[in-house]
């Protein structure tokens, strides 16, 4: 018995060294389905060093920022600052005027007096 | 000096299935002519065994690989192989189309072709088509569960753990069907001694 267990295993062995051989048209259809999945992303070779390249600047700094669409944010309300420090509106010009010359700030009127309201009665 | 050296060799080949799926899902042609190149023997071969029919069994794996050039987007890294995956959808579209073989009609095991017998006696030997024709025609006998794990064990070289999440049981239910199934095989091939040319050698 032990000798035909053996010749089994050699046949299932024989088996194992003979590999299924794809045939030329299934290849084409197993690729052809995998450039129908990968829609419009396709290039001709994205080499393995990609992968592990270095990012530049502006792709680091944009990433520590969360993304292009946070970046802009930033800009803008830097662009503001910039402007309202250039141009002083009055409000602002008023508060930094009494704040610089040492006006203290519970007598800085930043609200309007409601006296009127009270002297109705 | 140092470009030449980057062309000599192909950088994918080194690289695992997983990663070879994530440049396949980045667009990357190459990795999907590599990733092929690896699995679908493995996966026609299995389905050929299973289904023993090279038309089926080239149409369940394209269908196999389908489904990984789908699923390339959303793989989850690190939670399966991707072969054992690949088996284990091979697994699955064998048993439905065995199942709707079996609804169509009747199959008994006469009807499993009998490729050894015309070649009997002709020669000492027989040609290795026709030994792996007799362990097809004797593979063919087994139950689909005992023929899956019996091919995934002795011929597709699995280990115990994988064809257990192949086939989605225990791995000591693996080894309980691998033992009946090399059984059985063994009774349905020993009624083919002489057909394999093995009458001289096997009975010392």
């Amino acid at each position: 018995m032990s000798g035909w267990d053996d010749e089994l295993d050699g046949l299932l062995a024989q088996a194992r060294a003979t590999p299924a051989l794809p045939s030329e048209v299934l290849i084409a259809r197993v690729m052809a389905d995998a450039r129908a999945m990968q829609g419009g992303a396709v290039v001709a070779h994205a080499p393995a060093a990609a992968l592990t390249a270095r990012p530049g600047f502006w792709a680091v700094l944009t990433g520590a920022l969360g993304g292009g669409g946070a970046l802009a944010g930033i800009s803008m309300a830097t662009l503001a600052g910039v402007f309202l420090g250039v141009t002083q509106p009055a409000p602002v010009a008023a508060f930094t005027q009494t704040y610089l010359t040492g006006t203290a700030l519970d007598l800085v009127d930043l609200l309007p007096a409601d006296d009127a309201l009270w002297a109705e009665e | 000096m140092a470009k030449d050296s980057l062309v000599d060799s192909d950088p994918l080949a080194d690289l695992s299935d997983e990663t070879l799926l994530v440049l396949y899902a980045r667009g990357d042609v190459d990795a999907s002519r590599l990733l092929m190149q690896r699995l679908l023997p493995r996966i026609l071969g299995y389905a050929g065994r299973m289904l023993s029919d090279r038309t089926e069994a080239e149409d369940v794996a394209q269908e196999t690989m389908l489904r990984l050039w789908r699923i390339a987007p959303d793989w989850r890294q690190g939670e399966a192989k991707i072969s054992t995956w690949a088996y284990r959808v091979v697994t699955n579209l064998c048993t439905d189309r065995l199942r709707g073989r079996k609804r169509r009609q009747g199959v008994t095991l006469d009807d499993a072709p009998d490729l050894a017998d015309g070649a009997a006696g002709a020669e000492a030997g027989l040609i290795e088509a026709d030994r792996m024709a007799a362990l097809q025609a004797a593979l063919d006998t087994l139950p689909d569960r005992q023929r899956q794990a019996v091919v995934l064990r002795h011929i597709e070289g699995l280990a115990n753990p994988e064809i257990a999440a192949v086939m989605d049981i225990g791995v000591e239910a693996v080894e309980s069907l691998t033992a009946r199934g090399k059984r059985a095989l063994a009774a349905a091939l020993s009624g083919r001694r002489e057909a394999l040319g093995y009458e001289e050698g096997a009975g010392g």
